[in-house]
């Protein structure tokens, strides 16, 4: 394995953790839109309170470590993508103020409102700029040479909508463990409905790029159609998650539909990443054509590398620290 | 109105924009962190509750800073690749790896150890509690160690060499320590210290003026001013560090802040404008104010020291002018006021008139201090404009130029997104003053009792 195939998996794993992370409290925000009682909403959002700015940070580590190892396509992506780049930052924005300045007012529906939609753009913005990667760009030098609206066909938009289902399914499960009550069943009905309707987003994308032979690249066969074993295989898994997912909500466990999510999403990963690998933005850019010299990788890896234990020792801390159902109205 | 149609100069409008607004934000949590962390010692030390009750004050508006610095903050980071593509392809094994340091090393402690100070005080005892606000602290100061490595790389980059249109790194250190490194981050951070003690300040003396909970007031007041006593003299000393260096390693610069056009000859000293207009084309200036041999005393410390004239540099490698010009005089007419008022605060307080009885007569120098706060401001944003078009036409000074450093845009996409960052930009700041003004006017809760684990030989009173 070569230095960059190293970082190659570090961004895979920066981008499991953030997709993981954030996607529950943004889910939550969408959760927020469904729920009426806005005291319910309140706890919800407690929930999340302690917790997601650290999980937003993943997303500037993650910008940061592409930019350090791989900077051509720092360089080349995030312009050919400048809408909908730019409509994530602004979505960020408003989600960050309505959680951060709900608290400041004496009536917070606007900003719960805010949060809400927030979140949404947030899930759209990730769908769009996750499908129109992986559908493929192609560069001539750091020269873009699709439009400037690529983004805006079929395969985004069907990542995008999977998202809208997949984060408040994360988040369905994430306030089974920390809520208690009739929210908690309501979390549980939401986890059912979000979660179902993401399985079936999944397969409904799978389908889609079996039978468009030029999504080839994305299961291991490249400018063909149909899936890879491996590709198949890995799906199961994560589908079965989901299932162990389904059960553990019946059942009335409170941990285990989170793992579930997480063990899911995980193959999910696998499943795209280990066909997708080596190509970093595919059809045409290998990790290897657009890493940073050796030297520089490997000091980043040692100063990064030895500091992500740190950082996730203290990221599970503070989930300790923060652990328990949330109590409405509890400050300090 | 030829720079709408013009991507580069709009993605530089943006770009400026959008920094001018973030640094509003982060120099007051790194000054604030500072302030908690003394106001949590205190507290722990003491056990008196005024500390305690100081330090969930000025946590309060810690946080509303901190919210409105984050949201503003991370644009920039993706600016990098949006707007200067090529030059975040050119540098970014450097640059970029700096800005993941600063990610992984600092914001992400400072992300996960925020809300332990903010809403851990129930779920944590209180050692855990103040290192929590220790490492919020470190952190604030950390990042912005790594953002003026950057930043200080973009104005002396070192370390390297271009290989293939590519920046590789042959000496980490001296890459980090970059020769603008120490003083341009020592003068940044004492500039966030000053202007947290100028805020505070303000926010307590308009308190005392107004004659609300005066003996509160009167403490962080007169810390500010303790602080202030070591801050101004001290940063205009690291300010004039600063200039020499500068005019060491980029006279260009130098030269467009003097307005200075001809290089003095041997054994004459350089004049110093005190006001002037430039005229770039006729290379010289329609009129100045100015007084003799001080350019070079200031520059050089030597009454008759050579200081370069911006004739001795090529047309298309002089910086922008009246800009740095104007931005350079703002700045140091604020330093220099700050210096007069902590003067003028400390012979008040020395002759006792600084006591809760008679604090609120002293009404014009309570609001000299409340007008000072935005000028800290204002002077923190003039120096990074002096700074930054200083450096001009270049982006990495001498390696890479501005021109070239551009992602090919349309003006249509940059002028979307210029016009979306001056609406957020406008609503956030219009928040941000209204929930600021809330909690100021709500002002602090004087009955406010810690949590019992943290009550252990408090002086309750």
């Amino acid at each position: 394995m070569t230095l960059a195939d190293v970082w190659y998996w570090i961004l895979a794993l920066l981008l499991w953790l953030y997709v993981f992370t954030d996607g529950f409290d943004l889910g939550v925000g969408i959760l927020c839109l469904v729920e009426q009682n806005e005291p319910r909403r309140g706890i919800m959002i407690e929930t999340v309170e302690g917790v997601w700015h650290a999980n937003q940070t993943w997303l500037v580590m993650l910008g940061g470590v592409l930019f350090g190892a791989f900077p051509l396509v720092y360089g080349t992506v995030l312009a050919a993508l400048y809408l909908p780049a730019g409509f994530l930052l602004f979505a960020l924005m408003a989600r960050g103020m309505g959680i951060e300045y709900r608290p400041e007012t004496d009536d917070p529906r606007f900003w719960t409102q805010v949060f809400g939609w927030g979140s949404v753009a947030v899930t759209v913005a990730h769908g769009l700029l996750l499908g129109a990667i992986l559908q493929g760009m192609s560069f001539d030098g750091l020269r873009y040479l699709g439009g400037p609206l690529d983004w805006l066909a079929p395969f985004p938009i069907l990542v995008a909508v999977t998202l809208l289902c997949l984060y408040p399914m994360f988040a369905a499960a994430w306030l089974v463990l920390k809520t208690e009550g009739a929210l908690q069943d309501a979390a549980r009905l939401w986890g059912i409905r979000f979660g179902s309707a993401a399985v079936a987003c999944l397969v409904l994308l799978v389908g889609y790029i079996a039978l468009d032979g030029s999504l080839g690249h994305l299961v291991g066969r490249p400018g063909q159609g149909g899936l890879s074993p491996l590709f198949v295989l890995l799906l199961v898994v994560a589908v079965l998650n989901a299932a162990l997912y389904f059960r553990a909500l019946g059942k009335g466990w409170e941990h285990r539909p989170l793992m579930y999510c997480a063990s899911m999403l995980a193959f999910v990963f696998l499943a795209f990443g280990l066909s997708v690998f080596p190509l970093i933005v595919p059809p045409a850019v290998t990790a290897a054509s657009a890493a940073a010299p050796d030297d520089m990788l490997r000091v980043m890896l040692y100063v990064v590398g030895g500091l992500m234990p740190v950082v996730l020792f203290y990221n599970a801390y503070q989930y300790r620290v923060f652990r328990g159902k949330a109590v409405s109205g509890e400050e300090a | 109105m030829d720079f709408l149609a013009d991507a580069l100069m709009l993605s530089r409008v943006q770009f400026a924009l959008t920094t001018a607004f973030h640094i509003l934000f982060p120099p007051l949590t790194i000054g604030l962190a500072v302030y908690l962390v003394v106001l949590e010692g205190l507290w722990l030390r003491t056990g008196d509750l005024v500390y305690y009750r100081q330090f969930r004050f000025w946590s309060g508006l810690f946080a509303i800073n901190f919210a409105v610095g984050v949201v503003s903050g991370i644009p920039l980071e993706f600016q990098f690749g949006t707007n200067w593509g090529p030059f975040s392809a050119t540098v970014g094994n450097f640059f970029g790896q700096v800005l993941g340091f600063e990610g992984t090393m600092a914001f992400m402690l400072e992300s996960a150890f925020l809300y332990i100070m903010l809403f851990g005080w129930k779920r944590v005892g209180p050692r855990m509690h103040f290192f929590a606000t220790i490492m919020v602290c470190f952190a604030a100061s950390l990042s912005a160690f790594w953002i003026l490595v950057a930043n200080s790389w973009m104005q002396t980059p070192s370390g390297g060499h271009i290989e293939n249109g590519v920046f590789v790194v042959t000496d980490y250190l001296a890459a980090i320590f970059s020769p603008d490194l120490p003083l341009a981050f020592s003068h940044m951070y004492l500039a966030c210290l000053e202007l947290t003690a100028f805020v505070v300040g303000a926010v307590s003396g308009v308190y005392v003026l107004l004659g609300r909970h005066t003996a509160f007031f009167l403490r962080s007041f007169k810390f500010a001013a303790a602080a202030a006593v070591v801050l101004a003299p001290l940063q205009a000393l690291v300010g004039d560090l600063n200039g020499q260096e500068i005019g060491r390693i980029q006279p260009a610069k130098v030269a467009a802040i003097e307005s200075h056009w001809d290089t003095n000859k041997p054994g004459t000293g350089a004049a110093w404008h005190v006001i002037a207009w430039p005229d770039p084309e006729a290379e010289r200036n329609v009129f100045a104010i100015s007084i003799p041999d001080v350019l070079s005393l200031l520059i050089t410390h030597d009454p008759t020291g050579t200081v370069p004239g911006l004739k001795d540099f090529p047309r298309e490698d002089r910086p922008p002018i009246v800009l740095p010009f104007y931005s350079f005089r703002l700045m140091v007419g604020v330093g220099t006021a700050m210096i007069a008022v902590m003067a003028w605060t400390i012979w008040l307080w020395r002759r006792g008139r600084l006591t809760v009885e008679r604090a609120g007569e002293n009404r014009l120098l309570c609001m000299s201090w409340a007008l000072l706060a935005p000028g800290a401001y204002v002077a923190v944003i003039m120096g990074w404009v002096t700074r930054e078009v200083g450096r001009q036409p270049w982006l990495a000074y001498g390696l890479i130029r501005t021109e070239n450093g551009h992602s090919a845009l349309s003006a249509g996409e940059v002028g979307l997104s210029l016009a979306g960052f001056c609406v957020a930009y406008t609503l956030l700041f219009g928040l941000f003053i209204h929930f600021m003004g809330k909690r100021l006017r709500r002002g602090p809760d004087l009955d406010e009792l810690p949590p019992p684990a943290h009550r252990a030989g408090a002086v309750v009173g």
